[in-house]
This record gives C-alpha cells, structure tokens and sequence, in this order.
C-alpha cells in the first residue's frame, strides 16, 4: 500500500500499527481487508433499518460493524459506533440516531481514504 | 500436543474479516474449522464432538445466534468436556454474565489482541485436556475397582461356601444343602413380602448369610452328628448348641465384623431353631422377636430336611413334606410365611429338584451300619 493512502487512513482514525499486529504482521492479509471494508453492507443495513425504524436489524448492523472496526483497528469509526449500538440495544432508536452524522462522518473519511 | 496431530478449532461468525483473524491467530496449532451462523455450528459440533480443543463462538448472528446455541450446548453438557469462548464486539455485564450462566469459560472483547487471546485460550483448553484426562482416568480407576470388588465378593462367597460345605460334608449331607437353603432363602425374600424394603444387595449378603446357618455343628462331636438312631436328651441338649457355637465362630473371626453378611449370619446361625410359638431354641423368642431372614432359613432348612435322605430316614416327597410342615408336625412357623409357602409351593418344588441330590450311598451304608 502506497504511503500516501497509508497517511490517509491514519488520517481517518485507522490505527495501521495496532491493525497489522492483529493480523499477526501479515500486511498483505490486513491490506485485503481494509480494502473489502467499502464493500462490506452492514453500513448500508444500518442506514435502511433507521430508515424502517426496525431496531433489532439496526443494532445487528451496528454490533457486526462495530465488530469489523475493532479488528480492523479504526478506532474513530468504533468510538463513534460505540455509542449508537449501546443505544440500539437499549431499544432507544432516537438517542442512537442521534450519534449517526458522527458515525457517517468517521465512514465516509474512511472510503474516501481507500478510494 | 505438539508432537500429536492438530486438533480442531471451530471458529463460529457471520463475519468472515473475524474468523480470519481468528484463523491467523491459530492456524499453526491447530485445524481451523469454521462456521457462519449457530446452525452451521452445530453441525460442526455434531460431527465433531469432544474431539474438538475449543469453540469460539460470536454473539450475534443470522440464522440462530450464539445464545441459542450456547442454551443447546448446556443442555447437551457439552461444556463439561470442550470449552466454549463467546467473543463480541461489546461485552455488556448483562451478555457477559448470560454467556458464563450458560457455561462459557471466558468471553473475549473485539478488537482482540492476538497474543493475549491466544494465550488465554491456549491456558483454558489446556486445563480443560487435562480435566478431561484426569475424569477419564478416574473412571477407568472405578470400572477397576468395581471389578476387584466383584472379584474379592466372588472370592468370599466361594471360601463361605467351601466352609460351609466342608461341615455339612461331616453330617453326610452334600454341599447341594447349602446351595438349596441359599436358593430358597433367595427365593423367598424375592418372591414375597418378607424382603420388602430390603434392597438386592441386602438380599444377597442373607442369601450369602443363610450358608452359614450350621456352621457350629464343626463343634459337634462326630458321634452325635452322625448318629443313625434317636438322640438321647443329653446328646440332644449337646446338639442345640450349634446355633451358639456358630456365633462364638463368627465372633472370633474379628476381620469379619465389618462385613455386611455378617450380622445376617450371626442372627440366622443363633435363631434357625426358633419356633413362632416360642418353643424352639437357644433363646425361645417368639413371634415376630424372630427376625424374618432366620424364620425364612428355619423353614427353608425344615423343607430340605424333609425332602433330603438322612442318617436316619428317607427322603420324603413334596408334598408329602408340604402336608407334614402344614401339620405342623415339624416346628411352627409364622401363619404368613406358611401361605406364602403354599402360595409358590409349585415353583420351590421345580427349584428344588434342580438341586435335588442325597447323601452320597456309601456314607450313608457306612453310617447306618
């Protein structure tokens, strides 16, 4: 990966060192995640169950995706998810959306990042 | 473990960045199987059972979650042979303390840090291997002590047995004797409401027990053990004491006081010569003061008189004994006992024959000369 997306991601919160220590230093491995994660649809799932006011598909969405920023050590989009899943597990739909535009902002820097 | 081929880790999420990880973390150790939902899991568990080192098992998932299969897996014990780690985006005390209620050893928080989880899985399947060794092991160690037991209570009934036959072998009656009254005895308690509330077990030390009945005739000197005619009353006086003497044998032998069979013994080799009415011997107990085991042996012993040859008469038949203990030409016995004797008169009859066999010719001529 080319130093300048590198400085990028880090840019958008993505913590490359911690992420590649997950990935046992396979860089190659992590690299081909960070690069699947624009194609991943939990975000897309998350946006239509709010749409819907379907809880239980939200917070799926928003746990699983949170999942995946964990490990991938994007740890500005996980501080901003954090907050919204707790929300949605708790049921409470419009404390949770109020967390998205933050949420939406951490994402999209980081698909702009990886483009 | 290392010089043993891998054993097999089931990786349990729907997302496949996580299993990967997980994958990384152990694929040098073990065998990665890997499953997307609770259903696939399972199956995966079905297959592969106790052979498997662990689970790592996702919260939530499509399909069924990792609850629903955590509540499976305790109703199937499954946890008690191979550890279960649920790992999650957000550990809530709430889901935490589910997952443990549910039998999970531990539950681990993304993002994971690979050295530490490694090390803390590696620690619990390690403690749970040798758990399971440890049980194996222990349960061998029973199936072989069951089998010495087994073996000394075989052992121990026959040197009873041998005992036991070697003194009646002095009275000219064979050791199908000892047999009959131990059928019998066994029959009765079984059969009818004389063993109720006494266990198999129970049943079988009196059974055991009944062998030992005349085991203080050794005492009793040859001439008038084996006396063809009528005893005189001093010799007869003589003879009673063998229900004592077998108790002074029993009590001497300290190494057998401890020993269930014995306190059977002890009552049937005083009490077999008691009568319901009071009039037997040593002690004239009466009625139900006569515990059932030694009543039972006392007619038991009573029908096998009859119906064996002796020194002194011949054998009389079934029925003819029937007839003759019915009389109450031969001791009294409890009323209940008597019907119960009637009551099943055609199968002691069939069991009897079976064992059916007198005191051997010679000995008998030789005797009676």
């Amino acid at each position: 990966m080319e130093e300048e997306k590198k400085t990028k991601l880090r840019l958008a919160g993505v913590n490359l060192d911690s992420g590649v220590k997950r990935f046992l230093n396979n860089e190659a491995l992590y690299e081909e995640f960070l690069l699947k994660f624009p194609s991943d649809v939990n975000m897309q799932i998350l946006r239509q169950a709010f749409e819907a006011e379907e809880k239980t598909t939200a917070f799926h969405a928003a746990h699983t995706l949170l999942g995946v920023a964990a490990n991938l050590s994007m740890e500005q989009l996980y501080a901003a998810l954090r907050p919204a899943t707790e929300a949605l597990r708790g049921g409470n739909i419009n404390l949770a959306k109020s967390y998205m535009p933050s949420v939406e902002k951490a994402y999209l820097t980081i698909l702009e990042a990886l483009k | 473990m290392a010089t043993q081929e891998k054993r097999a880790l089931l990786v349990v999420d729907d997302v496949e960045l996580n299993r990967v990880i997980v994958r990384e973390v152990f694929r040098d150790e073990y065998t990665i199987l890997e499953a997307k939902n609770g259903k696939e899991a399972l199956e995966a568990i079905e297959a592969y059972g106790e052979n498997l080192a662990a689970v790592l098992l996702d919260v939530i998932m499509p399909v069924m979650d990792g609850f629903e299969v955590l509540e499976i897996l305790n109703e199937q014990n499954f946890m008690e042979k191979v550890p279960v780690f649920l790992i999650t985006a957000e550990c809530t005390e709430e889901s935490t303390l589910r997952g443990y209620e549910l039998g999970v050893m531990d539950v681990i928080e993304r993002p994971i840090i690979p050295h530490i989880v490694k090390k803390r899985i590696e620690s619990v399947i390690e403690l749970c291997t040798m758990r399971n060794h440890l049980n194996d092991q222990v349960a061998w160690q029973e199936v072989k002590l069951d089998e010495k037991t087994k073996e000394i209570q075989g052992l121990n009934n026959a040197m009873i047995g041998v005992l036991a036959t070697a003194i009646e072998f002095r009275d000219c009656e064979s050791g199908e004797h000892v047999k009959r009254i131990h059928d019998l005895t066994l029959f009765f308690l079984n059969k009818t409401a004389f063993g109720k509330g006494l266990k198999a077990q129970e049943i079988e030390n009196i059974a055991t027990a009944a062998i030992m009945h005349d085991v203080g005739k050794i005492a009793i000197p040859d001439y008038i053990l084996n006396k063809p005619g009528r005893l005189t009353a001093e010799e007869f006086e003589i003879m009673k004491t063998h229900t004592v003497r077998g108790c002074e044998l029993l009590d001497q032998i300290d190494a057998i006081h401890h020993n269930s069979v014995y306190r059977y013994a002890y009552d049937i080799c005083r009490h077999h010569h008691e009568r319901w009415d009071g009039r037997g011997y040593p002690d004239g107990l009466k009625g139900d003061e006569i515990a059932p085991w030694s009543h039972i042996v006392a007619l038991a012993d009573v029908y096998d008189a009859l119906t064996s040859d002796r020194v002194y008469k011949k054998a009389y038949s079934h029925e003819k004994t029937m007839e003759m203990i019915i009389n109450g030409e031969c001791g009294t016995f409890n009323p209940l006992l008597i019907q119960e004797f009637l009551r099943f008169s055609e199968e002691i009859k069939g069991l009897m024959q079976i064992r059916q066999s007198g005191c051997r010719d010679g000995r008998r001529k030789k005797n009676q000369a």
